[in-house]
């Protein structure tokens, strides 16, 4: 573990210490020098989805109704709070830590190991998060599009995130086996019925339209870079002055 | 003090080409009305119980009420517009507009059990922005935007962000994949959209 501990900083530090300089990143730009590997992982995906994902997403919710899929939800969204303490923590957002804390000591508790959500019900909904948005508040730039295999579509720095936050979890140290192979499960179930959930939109999305790629990577970027800076407001093209030109 | 005053100059030139051109300037309330009484509309719908048919026909409707679909079809095209005739343009418009709220119609249909509220609006460039919040059971809530204008004559949505994901964008994108499929085509892409209907 030390050394994974080691291997991130490594591979992170010079990545912080390039980009601290830069913007984060530029709104409106789809740049993607990276668009022909990208295209041939993202066929690769869109057969995953079609002839694993999106079948056993299917058999997953016709096996489990609502309340079993909920409850396997919470309890996986639950054990990855954790994570999302340590990085609120490196990101020193004091005010996410305590709400974190409080959903995860409330939920583990009363919520019967995360299996039922009863912090909603008292106000306490914690937005989640992960190691891309920490690099980010650390002024880690995005960097290119990538879609990789199984991970999806992601941009380099969050691609690297997603890495860490396998191993940042401290979940991860205190399991046994037993209980290991659980969360797993579990997470395995919340990835099947989040498929479900938004069946339609993914299907329209990868299967019905003109260019998936394009549609993938621009819904993306848009969605990541709001999620990071809700404060920063789009650039609205104007449609009217368009046409008046 | 940039931002103010870029607010306070956006304001100005709005409320002269509002009043030059149609006699009346909207403010960001009226927008603020239109959101709310197509959010409610909206909301019926997911709320109604119906099927899924019976749904995309009432988003259908929703959508030519509420939206400035001319405008809508023009951007989705971008500068390949201009290559249409007025008759292509008209039956394209057309459509389009059944294609499009069919596409958001099923987008929406996802919403059931859950409603969207409207939060608040502001005035941006010459249209307004109106910001809502979908709350949907088992998930995080998120923002739908509207943009709203009267430069078409009527008070109308002209564009929609979902979390910050631009409809028009996607839009234009999408179209530009189909012409290109059809090598420019455009009759090719009116006949590839109704078959998708």
């Amino acid at each position: 573990m030390k050394l994974l501990y080691k291997s991130i900083l490594f591979f992170i530090l010079p990545l912080f210490i390039l980009s601290a300089c830069s913007p984060s990143f530029k709104l409106g730009n789809y740049d993607d020098p990276y668009e022909n590997v990208n295209r041939k992982s993202h066929e690769i995906n869109k057969a995953i989805d079609k002839k694993v994902l999106r079948p056993s997403s299917k058999a997953y919710s016709k096996v489990f109704g609502e309340k079993p899929r909920n409850a396997i939800s919470n309890f996986s969204e639950n054990w990855g709070l954790p994570k999302d303490l340590v990085n609120y923590t490196l990101q020193g957002d004091i005010g996410n830590v305590s709400k974190t804390t409080g959903q995860f000591l409330i939920n583990s508790t009363i919520g019967i190991a995360g299996v039922f959500d009863p912090s909603e019900k008292f106000g306490i909904n914690a937005r989640g998060t992960d190691f891309g948005e920490t690099l980010h508040r650390w002024g880690v730039s995005e960097g290119d599009y990538v879609e990789i295999i199984f991970l999806g579509p992601s941009t380099e720095r969050d691609a690297l995130g997603k890495v860490a936050d396998l191993v940042l979890n401290p979940v991860g140290f205190v399991l046994n086996p037993w209980q290991s192979r659980l969360r797993t499960t579990a997470n395995v179930g919340n990835v099947l019925g989040n498929r479900a959930a938004l069946g339609s939109t993914i299907d329209s999305v990868l299967y019905d339209s003109a260019d998936s790629y394009s549609q993938t990577k621009l819904a993306y970027l848009q969605g990541r870079r709001f999620r990071l800076n809700p404060e920063i407001s789009e650039v609205y093209s104007d449609p009217y002055d368009e046409m008046d030109d | 003090m940039i931002g103010r005053r870029r607010f306070l100059f956006s304001t100005t030139i709005l409320a002269a080409v509002g009043t030059a051109t149609f006699g009346w300037a909207a403010d960001a309330k009226d927008a603020e009305v239109l959101v709310t009484n197509l959010v409610a509309d909206i909301n019926a719908v997911i709320s109604s119980g119906s099927s899924e048919s019976v749904m995309v026909r009432q988003f259908e409707n929703i959508f030519k009420s509420y939206a400035d679909v001319p405008t809508i079809a023009r951007y989705a095209l971008g500068n390949d517009a201009r290559a249409l005739s007025k008759s292509q343009m008209k039956r394209f418009t057309k459509v389009y507009s059944v294609y499009v709220s069919h596409k958001y119609g099923r987008r929406f249909r996802e919403f059931i059990g859950g409603k969207i509220v409207v939060q608040k609006s502001r005035p941006v460039k010459s249209f307004f922005e109106v910001e809502t919040l979908a709350h949907l059971k088992g998930w995080e809530p998120f923002t739908v935007s509207f943009l709203v204008s009267n430069r078409s004559g009527r008070l109308l949505f002209f564009n929609m962000f979902i979390e910050g994901i631009n409809m028009l964008l996607s839009e234009r994108t999408e179209i530009g994949a189909m012409l290109d499929k059809r090598r420019g085509n455009i009759e090719k892409v009116m006949e590839d959209l109704q078959n998708s209907i």
